[in-house]
Parts: C-alpha cells; sequence; structure tokens
C-alpha cells in the first residue's frame, strides 16, 4: 500500500479549488473530511470543505488553506490574504509507492525501520531465524548476584549477564542462563539439556586443562567435535569453538573481561553466519587516533579497552584481563598486531566498538 | 593454538545459516 494511501490534509484548514479562490471571496461549506472518515462528493469552484490533518482530500480540492486563514459566516467560509503559498497536502505516494522496496534484505528492523514495515500494511514478515542461545557459567566458586555473601569463598556469577546481554543485542534469544559447579556429571545433564534447546550454547569458565576445567569434557560425552581451541590473542586465548550433536558450542574464558572480548570477537561473528551474514558484517574495524600512548605489544595480537576521550582512543589503565569495573568505561577494542611497536597519542590504530 | 583470522575464517567457512522464518510483524523488531 503507498504512503499516504490518498492526498490527505498536512494542516487543519479547508479544502478547495486553488484557481476558483479568491482572497475574501466567501465559498460555500458542503461537508467535513476527518482522518478516517474521508467526504464523498468532490469540491467545484466557490466551494470548500472543512478538513483535517491526516483527513483525504475531496475530489476536485487542490489546496488546503490553513484554519489561521479563515473566517467562518454560518455555511460559509473567506480567507485572508497571504494564506499561500504551502498548498499544505501531501500527495498520495509522496512517502512511497505501492511496490516500493522499503526495507532491503539485511537491513536490521530497527524501532524506526519497524515503522515502514507497518506503514507498508504488512502484517508477517519473513526475517533471519533468530539464533536460540544458551550459557552456561561454570565454577564452584560462582554465586548468583545477591548470594555472594553467604559464602565465604563466593563471588558473584557476572559473566552470563554481560554475555547474555550482548548476544540478545545481537539478535540472539536467550533460551537458557544458569550456573554450574564444578561437577562432571552435573555439568554433562547441564550441556545435555542446553543442547537440545538451543542453536548455540556458550559456556564461560572451566576453558583450560586443569583438573577442574570441565567445559571441554562436559561437551565431550555429546560428541563435541572441535572447530578451534585457543587463539593467540590477549585477553582470552583459550577460547574455543565446536559442535556437539549439530549444535554449536562457543567456550570463553572465564575471567570477565576475557570472556567479553572473546565474546566480541567470537560470539557475534558466529551469531551473524547463524542468521545468515558474514561475520565480518560483525567486526566493523575503524581507523582512529589515540588520544594517549599505546604500549608495546608482546608476543600475541592484543586487544586493549579503550575510551573515547575528547582527542581520541585513550588506554585505560586497568588491562587486567578479569577486571570487571573497568568494562564499564571499555567502549572500544583496540586491535594490536603482536611485536607492534609501542604507539605514540595521534597515531591511528585499528579499533572497534565493544 | 591458531590466528585470530585463522578462528574467524573457520567460523566463516562453517557456521551454516539457520534460515529464515514468517512472524508476525510485532515479533520482528531486531530481526533482518
Amino acid at each position: 500500500m503507498a504512503s499516504p494511501r490518498h492526498a490527505v490534509a498536512a494542516m487543519d484548514g479547508y479544502a478547495v479549488l486553488d484557481s476558483a479562490t479568491r482572497p475574501d471571496a466567501p465559498l460555500r461549506l458542503i461537508g467535513e473530511s476527518c482522518a478516517g472518515a474521508g467526504f464523498s462528493g468532490s469540491v467545484s469552484a466557490g466551494e470548500a470543505v472543512r478538513i483535517f490533518t491526516g483527513a483525504p482530500m475531496p475530489d476536485g480540492a487542490d489546496r488546503c488553506i490553513m484554519q489561521e486563514y479563515a473566517t467562518r459566516d454560518g455555511d460559509y467560509v473567506k480567507f485572508a490574504a497571504g494564506y499561500g503559498p504551502g498548498w499544505n497536502v501531501r500527495q498520495a505516494g509522496s512517502d512511497f509507492q505501492s511496490g516500493a522496496l522499503l526495507l532491503e534484505a539485511g537491513r536490521v528492523l530497527t524501532p524506526r525501520a519497524m515503522i515502514a514495515a507497518a506503514a507498508a500494511d504488512v502484517a508477517r514478515i519473513t526475517v533471519a531465524k533468530r539464533p536460540r542461545v544458551a550459557i552456561i557459567g561454570t565454577g564452584d566458586e560462582l554465586a548468583p548476584p545477591g548470594s555472594a555473601y553467604l559464602g565465604v569463598d563466593k563471588i558473584p556469577e557476572s559473566v552470563t549477564f554481560g554475555v547474555a546481554a550482548m548476544f540478545e543485542n545481537a539478535g540472539a534469544h536467550c533460551v537458557g542462563q544458569s550456573v554450574g559447579l564444578d561437577d562432571l556429571p552435573a555439568l554433562e545433564a547441564a550441556a545435555r539439556a542446553a543442547l537440545d534447546s538451543a542453536d548455540l550454547v556458550v559456556v564461560t569458565g572451566g576453558a583450560s586443562v586443569g583438573d577442574r576445567d570441565f567445559a571441554k569434557p562436559m561437551f565431550a560425552a555429546h560428541g563435541l567435535d572441535l572447530l578451534f581451541a585457543k587463539v593467540a590473542i590477549k585477553p582470552g586465548k583459550p577460547v574455543w569453538a565446536g559442535r556437539a550433536g549439530g549444535t554449536w558450542v562457543l567456550g570463553l574464558p572465564g575471567n570477565p573481561t576475557s570472556a567479553m572480548v572473546t565474546a566480541r570477537l567470537f560470539l557475534l561473528p558466529l551469531l551473524a553466519r547463524l542468521q545468515g551474514r558474514s561475520g565480518a558484517h560483525a567486526l566493523s574495524w575503524r581507523q582512529l587516533p589515540l588520544a594517549a600512548p599505546l604500549p608495546a605489544t608482546g608476543d600475541r595480537e592484543s586487544f586493549v579497552r579503550a575510551r573515547w576521550a575528547e582527542a581520541g582512543l585513550a588506554p585505560l589503565s586497568n588491562q587486567d584481563s578479569g577486571a570487571q569495573h573497568a568494562l564499564v568505561d571499555a567502549d572500544w577494542l583496540i586491535r594490536c598486531p603482536a611485536g607492534q611497536a609501542a604507539r605514540a597519542a595521534g597515531e591511528t590504530v585499528s579499533c572497534i566498538a565493544f | 593454538m591458531i590466528s585470530f583470522d585463522d578462528a574467524l575464517n573457520l567460523i566463516e567457512a562453517h557456521v551454516a545459516p539457520l534460515g529464515t522464518e514468517v512472524v508476525e510483524l510485532g515479533e520482528a523488531s531486531g530481526a533482518f
């Protein structure tokens, strides 16, 4: 359906035939046109129809004169000089024509795009399937936020909250968020339940090879086939990915900053692929200047957390992989190739919104 | 241990799209 569907008044006023209308010359009122209840007759020379914003213009009328210029006298109305030059009419199809392409394939249905889709009189729409994601945090030390104080050795489980928020912002549905103790049979059962309900399972913590690192073993019983394990980056070296019974599994480190960085770098591209896009779509690298010096990089490619300062990117002073408070200000990740020399303020670096 | 780019290439090569679905407009916000 075109928008507007009909020519409509853009103001409250009077619909007239412009060529037959002169200042101070009375016109006979023959009806009223309201939004949702248009005037069914037509307007001829010497006639006018009372009309309101959004109402269909009557046949024969081509101008809406604003009511501020009108003087009513019973069934007649006349207009003060100076009512032009605006015609105050939105022509049929002036926003979009019937059959026009409003949203190309791949366009995210933002709040603004939802307006256009609904305006086209569409009730149902074809979209990329939203991935169902389950997330499992692992670790004996973890307790739900609000209860950690009850155990001397407990800490609040924060990672699944941040990662779940990230994947939901990327269009995925969270179908499970849980925390498991370092108990392999119990974790195997949790893995089974997650694999049965999700297209992708994210597991955090337990990514190393210690006696109590069960993130991979808990999926091994379900046929885990690794795609990769350990990536030469800092932070986040233990990140891994694989598939178990047709469901993707992504293992993130347990340290909060490491988990969030690797979620940004691997989870979002994975979700983009599941939704039919290139993984690169989720990684829009930009070239921006440094507002402060950037230390030299070690032997692993590094992703430095930074905030935006007045003149550019300012690396955060706290680059600890376990940091949680510093994440609040870490709006950017600076990509630093392995072995890169120190960079000075003003130099341009590759970065991504975090 | 593999490089970051190699890991991304593996994701690109092995992860297949889930496909499409038809949903009510009211459920489509945020999808594409």
